[in-house]
């Protein structure tokens, strides 16, 4: 197992260090650093840090001084073609326990005339890895504070925050089909 | 100033315009000053306001006569935009310049998509009409044809479907071109008319048929025609506002749309006024001797002006060839209504999915106004039917998909609600499992936003859909099940039958929603740490379902979960538990009024019914050793309430002691105890009875009618009287 592989571990979060790090991870042209400093304005009760990659894995430089992650963003922007490439091979390298509910996949573009991907395309990626959807235009500024806020109620959640809520409880929810 | 500037500007392009007419051989582009002078000001002209009808005829006559170069007569083709109207003779002269074949194919394919483009503001249809044979002609031709093809779908009318028609459409798609959408779409219409005439199977997808070309023209020729009108009104109001008749402004709608006005402001003019193809006329009286039409003893709808005159007529009402009128006409919407018209549903299915995909799933919203209003329209019609339509609910399942949760936030929600009924699995992925991912992600209003809805869902359920659905297949297995009652659905009340499904079991669907929302409102309440307005709407959902089974259509009585009613038992808002304990009483009298009711629901009941009874009146909240589910709590519970220094946690919530009822014990003594004297809410117990009737003056009725009905009082058992 390489060096970066083991960067991805999910750790066991502790309720008493009230500190959070959530990775954003897409390819340019994602705004991936608005959406960061949109989160950042939001007033939280725990101290929060972002960090961002155009993808993964992460370089091993700055490794030992690199805070747990706690929740990972994947942006894509479905006007490029790139950008889901990305995450696809990002996604790969990402521990399991993140695909319970300590990732999500943030689309934009998606009635854009001017998007390459097909929708399918983007249901069947968050469906393999049980990525929640988060639909929005980050570039629009009112709609990137909602998104903002929306993120951190899953980070909020993720990082046990919220007592009594899980990201498993959340997903006992589901319908199961019988 | 201005005026002089615009009189001049008026001047040139008269004289453009006379230009482009006197020419009558072949015109030099290069080097021609003259004609890039007049092209640039009709241009200009054009673009800034629009083109008046007498400009349009001549200039369409130039552009398609041939002796221009093709890009001239392109860009004058582009610049047909009307201030309001198109005249009828100018698409007429299109049609015929077209079949001179003195334009090439190019120009003609784009005098086609000119006339689509500026369809729904052409002044009359009758002699467009006549035409329909020559049109048909074209279909030969492969660059012309899916525009032909959407011109003869928007003008097709029952007598126009022939067979050889039908032969030539099925040689068509058999043959070289194969099955396109755009002649599936023109098949589709026929056999709607027709069936028998089509044999062809059709794909019965809903997807769109004719792919849209010009978007960009279209949206410009919409602004311009609007501006114009809005111009227009506004220069009418400034002239005449003091002196107008008030009798002037109620303008009936058969004389407005005769004499076609510029259409009204802020009308969204995507969606077409009603008129009629046989309706051209006022007079039919002495044109019908020489008219062709077929069916003289109909009533175009243009003439229908008021509901009186539509109960008159209502039995041979033409409707009109602008399906999508209904949108914005009621007495259009009765019609269709009352009449159960499989091909006028049809027609406004094709008409909603292209319109709907076209505005909000295929591009990035531009005019979100727009499209407000005509979501807006769109809820206001699912009102007047009280019925779910299946385009709207597949169009709801692919927007909810990439939904933001912001954008037509109040009017998706009610659509939502309105959404017909479908087995649970289907409904989960089309409906709920979108808005679940919405709602644990989101703001507490959305949450509530979202548990409204979806309550609402179940009431509409419950109130329409279950009778609906039971209706529907008694009339099946009554009749022969081959031939599946089409002509029966309006008098069911079904005016989109073709998704009347009977593998459909309505109360396991209610069951499973029930469920369903139950999960969401106690994660809910959860996650959002009990906030009062969440609160609200849970209790809300409780007393709709207890009140569920008044319907006539619902069998059983579904409870809510004993979590949630827990939640609000302990929660801190008095006038929530009030609102569960009326609920109470009316789960007690709908076990009383249905019959077989069921064991399990029963007893079910009556446990939740002990611990209400318990914390509220008996003080035994967690020391029932009987009944009861909050026993098993106490457990867990009991220890830590001590730890935190509570005393006799059992009589903790009751409504003596309970923090919910703080401010009322409160209330209660400042009104009936002396200034300034020691109480304590232990002190209520004695006077049980006056305490109870002023929380009924507080409005808290709920707990007043609970305790009554469920708790004998003279006894000393405080036996429950449980629903058996």
């Amino acid at each position: 197992m390489s060096a970066e592989q083991q960067l991805l571990i999910a750790q066991h979060v502790s309720l008493q260090t009230q500190e959070t790090c959530v990775l954003c991870v897409g390819a340019e042209g994602t705004s991936k650093h608005d959406l960061s400093l949109a989160i950042l304005k939001i007033p939280v009760k725990f101290s929060l840090q972002i960090r961002t990659a155009s993808s993964l894995p992460l370089p091993e430089e700055n490794a030992d001084t690199r805070p747990r992650i706690d929740f990972i963003c994947f942006l894509i922007n479905m006007a490029d073609r790139d950008s889901i490439q990305v995450v696809e091979k990002s996604l790969s390298l990402v521990d399991i326990r993140y695909f319970l509910g300590r990732a999500c996949l943030l689309v934009g573009g998606a009635h854009s005339h001017k998007r390459m991907t097909d929708i399918e395309q983007v249901t069947a990626l968050s469906d393999s890895y049980n990525l929640p959807l988060v639909f929005g235009d980050i570039k629009v500024e009112k709609e990137r504070d909602q998104l903002a806020r929306r993120i951190l109620c899953m980070v909020e959640i993720a990082a046990g925050f919220k007592e009594g809520v899980s990201p498993s409880v959340i997903d006992s929810t589901k319908y199961i089909s019988t | 100033m201005s005026t002089k500037k615009s009189d001049r500007r008026k001047r040139t392009l008269e004289e453009a315009v006379r230009y482009f007419s006197k020419c009558k051989s072949k015109v030099v582009v290069r080097g021609n000053v003259e004609l890039q002078m007049s092209l640039e000001t009709v241009k200009s002209a054009a673009e800034e306001s629009g083109l008046d009808p007498q400009h349009i005829t001549a200039l369409l006559d130039a552009a398609s006569s041939g002796y221009f170069a093709q890009s001239v007569s392109r860009q004058l083709i582009r610049c047909l935009i009307p201030t309001s109207q198109v005249p009828q003779e100018a698409v007429v002269k299109a049609i015929s310049w077209m079949s001179t074949n003195k334009p090439p194919v190019a120009i003609q394919a784009l005098l086609l998509r000119w006339i689509l483009v500026v369809y729904d503001y052409i002044d009359g249809y009758d002699k467009l009409h006549c035409l329909y044979g020559i049109l048909f002609l074209f279909l030969d031709s492969q660059v012309m044809m899916p525009h032909v093809c959407h011109l003869l779908f928007l003008l097709t009318r029952k007598e126009d479907v022939k067979m050889f028609r039908v032969r030539k459409l099925l040689s068509l798609i058999k043959g070289r071109v194969g099955a396109q959408a755009c002649l599936t779409g023109l098949l589709t219409i026929y056999k709607l008319y027709y069936p028998n005439l089509v044999s062809f199977a059709l794909p019965a997808s809903n997807r769109m048929f004719f792919g849209s070309y010009d978007r960009k023209w279209k949206s410009q020729v919409r602004e311009i025609v609007e501006k114009a009108a809005s111009d227009a009104q506004g220069r009418a109001s400034l002239s005449d506002s003091h002196n107008k008749d008030p009798k002037e402004l109620s303008v009936s709608r058969s004389t407005q749309l005769t004499s076609r006005p510029p259409p009204r402001k802020k009308q969204r003019l995507e969606v077409p006024v009603a008129h009629s193809s046989s309706a051209s006329t006022d007079r039919q009286e002495t044109t019908d001797k020489f008219s062709l039409s077929v069916e003289s003893t109909k009533v175009p709808f243009v003439r229908i002006d008021n509901f009186v005159n539509l109960l008159q007529h209502v039995e041979k009402i033409e409707f009109p060839s602008q399906i999508a009128a209904c949108l914005r006409d009621p007495i259009l919407q009765h019609l269709m209504a009352y009449s159960g018209d499989r091909v006028v549903t049809t027609r406004f299915t094709f008409w909603l999915q292209h319109a709907l995909t076209e505005e909000f799933l295929n591009h990035s919203p531009t005019n979100m106004e727009e499209n407000e209003k005509l979501l807006k329209m769109i809820v206001d019609l699912t009102d007047f039917l009280q019925e779910g339509v299946p385009v709207i609910d597949n169009f709801l399942a692919s927007f909810l998909h990439t939904w933001n949760g912001m954008d037509y936030g109040p009017f998706i929600f009610r659509l939502i609600s309105r959404c017909q009924m479908y087995p649970i699995s289907d409904l989960n992925d089309l409906i709920l499992e979108p808005l679940r991912q919405l709602y644990f992600s989101s703001s507490v209003y959305f949450k509530c936003q979202c548990l409204i809805t979806l309550t609402e869902l179940l009431r509409n359920y419950a109130a329409y859909e279950c009778v609906r659905h039971k209706d529907w297949t008694a009339a099946i297995s009554l009749d022969d099940p081959s031939s599946t009652t089409l002509k029966s659905a309006p008098s069911l009340g079904i005016l989109f039958p073709e998704r009347v499904n009977e593998t459909v079991q309505p109360s396991a669907v209610l069951q499973h929603l029930t469920s369903f929302i139950n999960k969401l409102a106690v994660v809910g309440l959860q996650a959002e740490g009990e906030n009062d307005l969440l609160l609200h709407v849970v209790v809300n959902y409780i007393s709709v379902l207890s009140s569920l089974t008044e319907h006539p259509g619902v069998e059983h009585i579904i409870l809510p979960c004993p979590h949630l009613v827990r939640f609000v038992l302990f929660s801190n808002s008095a006038p929530c538990i009030s609102r569960m304990a009326a609920a109470f009483c009316r789960y007690k009298d709908a076990f009383a009024h249905i019959p077989g009711r069921q064991r399990e629901s029963v007893t079910a009941f009556n446990e939740m019914l002990v611990d209400v009874c318990d914390t509220l009146w008996r003080n035994k909240t967690f020391s029932n050793p009987k009944q009861g589910s909050l026993k098993a709590l106490s457990v867990t519970v009991v220890p830590v309430l001590a730890n935190l220094g509570v005393w006799q946690p059992s009589s903790r919530f009751s409504i003596f002691q309970g923090l919910a009822f703080l401010d009322q014990a409160w209330n209660f003594f400042r009104k009936t105890q002396p200034p300034g004297k020691k109480v304590h809410p232990n002190q209520l117990k004695t006077v049980k009875d006056a305490y109870l009737k002023f929380l009924q003056q507080q409005h808290l009725v709920g707990i007043s009618h609970f305790i009554g009905t469920f708790i004998t009082r003279k006894s000393s058992t405080h036996r429950s009287l449980a629903a058996e």
